[in-house]
């Protein structure tokens, strides 16, 4: 099992993932900053071309997520937690939640102004795009 | 109620009224775009007549449908725990519209667009129980009117105009109440750094003048934060307050645990005081949405030395 682990780390670190932020073929924009990844998953940016954005997340334990959160959002835990605290009183929410990838992909078809973020590039015939691309750090 | 009751009361809500995916607090109300909320505080003060009540029992409702974003908060305030008097006021209640991707228009009662400390003005969001003297002395803590918005480069930074032009919602609830106030705002974030400039005018309900400037920063390292803020104000005549401001350092020793310096230094001609204020105090945060505080606040004029005490929590 230690074996495993090690691997696993090892591995991880010679080939750190990469996070795609993806949106709908429809959604206003081509590429987007990293500040306007952030403000978007920030709720600080809720439209674009006048259309509502819908943000999508993983679950709080989701390995991508955490990595998301420290390298696009440059946040700890903590800070975030905190941050959604504040915003709870500002009358604002966090992102939307999904199991999988699969069901992020499937919000993306469907929504036009949904963004969310994946591990693997999406394919041809996805009906989507990449806004964003950025290496695990 | 006694103290133990609501701290077990507040520990069991903050634990309760969770969203589903993180430890945000807020319950949406099913087949609806609204979240309800609020938060608590208990708080001991040594120098008070009632030395033990409940400061803040708020509760929030928002949502939002399109362009349109609805925000109220209810708040009973200041009940002694002996007592069953209640004073039930409506802190905030604005509806907002986003007339552009950048541009928001908020009408209704809100928080104004002064100061940081202001922004977030409740005893769970903030590092100490107490506040600086600016709060209550400078601006009106609440406007009651209609504000724009801009943000710039992805709400890096951010400029707003408010204006009232008519009496408080709830005139029974604001630090200093008035029926004229214009304030303009500027925030600029560079990362974990961020300063803001205010400064307006009001006109409180006894027909007297004032107009107001400030600048504060917040700065946030790995393991402290710096928040500093520097106000004046002055009256039709004369400065009624030269100078009002304030340095806090919050140390975060350990995860949970914060150790918090404040300095405060000002002037009041009108109340001929001239005095710093200085607090020392620790914060246990055995979860975001709960807190305990205790902190111990000296004055150099006043006799206003004391201890302080207290239990918050949102939900």
């Amino acid at each position: 099992m230690k074996k495993i682990i090690f691997v696993l780390i090892v591995a991880t670190c010679l080939y750190p993932w990469e996070i795609f932020i993806v949106a709908n073929k429809r959604f206003p924009k081509n590429d987007l900053t990293p500040k306007a990844v952030k403000a978007i998953f920030l709720d600080k940016k809720r439209f674009s071309g006048g259309k509502k954005i819908l943000a999508i997340n993983y679950a709080f334990n989701d390995p991508l997520r955490e990595c998301f959160e420290r390298t696009v959002l440059k946040k700890s835990r903590r800070q975030l937690e905190l941050y959604w605290l504040k915003a709870h009183y500002k009358g604002k929410r966090p992102p939307k939640v999904v199991k999988s990838e699969k069901m992020l992909l499937k919000y993306l078809q469907k929504v036009d102004m949904a963004v969310g973020y994946t591990a693997t590039p999406p394919k041809e015939g996805d009906m989507t795009k990449i806004l964003y691309k950025s290496r695990c750090e | 109620m006694k103290l133990k009751q609501i701290l077990f009361l507040s520990y069991l809500l903050s634990f309760i009224l969770k969203a589903d995916d993180t430890l945000i607090p807020g319950y949406n109300i099913p087949q609806t775009p609204l979240y309800v909320g609020g938060y608590i505080s208990a708080n001991y003060d040594g120098k008070r007549e009632d030395k033990l009540l409940f400061d803040d029992i708020a509760l929030l409702f928002y949502g939002n449908y399109e362009k349109f974003d609805l925000l109220g908060e209810i708040e009973i305030s200041d009940v002694p725990l002996k007592k069953k008097a209640l004073r039930i006021h409506t802190e905030r209640f604005r509806i907002a519209y986003y007339l552009y991707d950048d541009t928001t228009l908020y009408l209704g009662k809100f928080n104004s667009n002064t100061g940081f400390w202001n922004q977030i003005p409740i005893n769970i969001l903030e590092d100490t129980t107490t506040y600086p003297h600016i709060m209550e002395n400078i601006f009106p803590k609440l406007t009651t009117g209609i504000s724009i918005y801009q943000s710039f480069e992805e709400g890096e930074r951010e400029i707003s105009l408010t204006i009232q032009h008519n009496n408080d919602l709830d005139k029974h609830y604001n630090n200093i109440i008035v029926d004229r106030h214009y304030s303009l705002g500027y925030k600029d974030t560079m990362d974990e750094f961020v300063w803001r400039l205010s400064g307006g005018y009001y006109k409180s309900v006894d027909n007297r003048d004032y107009f107001y400037a400030g600048a504060g920063i917040r700065k946030e390292f790995l393991n402290y934060t710096l928040l500093s803020e520097l106000f004046t104000k002055r009256g039709e005549k004369k400065r009624d307050i030269p100078y009002d401001g304030y340095l806090q350092l919050t140390w975060h020793m350990f995860y949970m645990h914060d150790l918090v310096f404040r300095s405060e230094f000002y002037n009041d001609e009108s109340m001929k005081i001239k005095e710093n204020i200085s607090l020392l105090g620790y914060t246990f945060r055995p979860m975001p949405s709960f807190s305990i505080k205790t902190e111990y606040i000296r004055h150099s004029k006043l006799s206003k030395n004391r201890f302080v005490f207290s239990i918050s929590a949102m939900f």
